[in-house]
């Protein structure tokens, strides 16, 4: 019996290998930062000058955040046919 | 079958070679040379172990060719993993060079158009006063907030 149970064992481990291993394609380290919050006007200070540098600072948090999103959706394309290219 | 896995292709090959030319030699003899008084001797036993390693070599032969035919495929599969790996990383680093050259070209110009403002700063402040209310609708946008309040 103990060796019925050991014969089995051997044959399970014949079921569990997987000789080819493949590596999840590594994230570029510049889009896991996070996009910065907007900045807001301080209420107390009324000059048209403040309120401008406070929008201009959110357009380049935009801009930032757009280059991030739009390589995002480049690290996927790519990915993606470096892959289907590789197991075609 | 699955334990010729572990076994290197030399060893394998000269294993199933062994069986299957001592198999060959052994059936082949104790069968054509019966004039020899000493197979004749030996001669069913020779027959017996002879037809049974012949028929295992055969066997094993059809094993090893098959599992040869599935490390080359295992070998040609980790090739083509380590290129796209390889590609992969490339394209990644690439990327990563664009993203942050393009985020200090937005950092540059928002100094650059920032500069402007304080050039300008004196006459902006002087023709324009923002309202409390201009303050609270763009805080509440840049804040997400849906309620916008006087």
């Amino acid at each position: 019996m103990k060796k019925l149970i050991a014969f089995a064992f051997i044959l399970l481990i014949g079921c569990t290998s997987a000789p080819v291993k493949i590596q999840f394609p590594t994230v570029p380290e510049e889009l896991t930062k996070s996009c910065g919050d907007l900045q807001l006007v301080k209420e107390d200070n009324h000059q048209f000058s403040n309120f401008l540098n406070v929008v201009v600072d959110n357009y380049g948090t935009y801009y930032e955040c757009k280059i991030q999103a739009d390589a995002w959706q480049r690290w996927y394309e790519e990915q993606k046919k470096i892959f289907n290219e590789a197991f075609k | 079958m699955f334990l010729l896995h572990f076994l290197p292709d030399w060893l394998l090959s000269g294993f199933v070679n062994t069986i299957l030319v001592v198999g060959a030699i052994l059936t082949v003899l104790s069968y054509f040379t019966s004039w020899i008084p000493f197979i004749t001797q030996y001669r069913v036993p020779a027959q017996v172990i002879g037809l049974v390693l012949l028929t295992g070599g055969v066997y094993f032969k059809g094993g090893q060719a098959a599992e040869l035919q599935w490390r080359g495929r295992v070998a040609e599969l980790e090739q083509k993993i380590e290129l796209a790996e390889q590609k992969s990383k490339d394209a990644a680093q690439r990327l990563n060079d664009e993203v942050k050259r393009n985020k200090a070209t937005v950092k540059a110009n928002t100094a650059a158009v920032k500069q402007d403002i304080a050039r300008d700063a004196i006459q902006l402040d002087s023709e324009c006063r923002v309202s409390d209310s201009a303050i609270t609708i763009h805080n509440n946008a840049a804040a997400n907030k849906t309620k916008v309040t006087k």
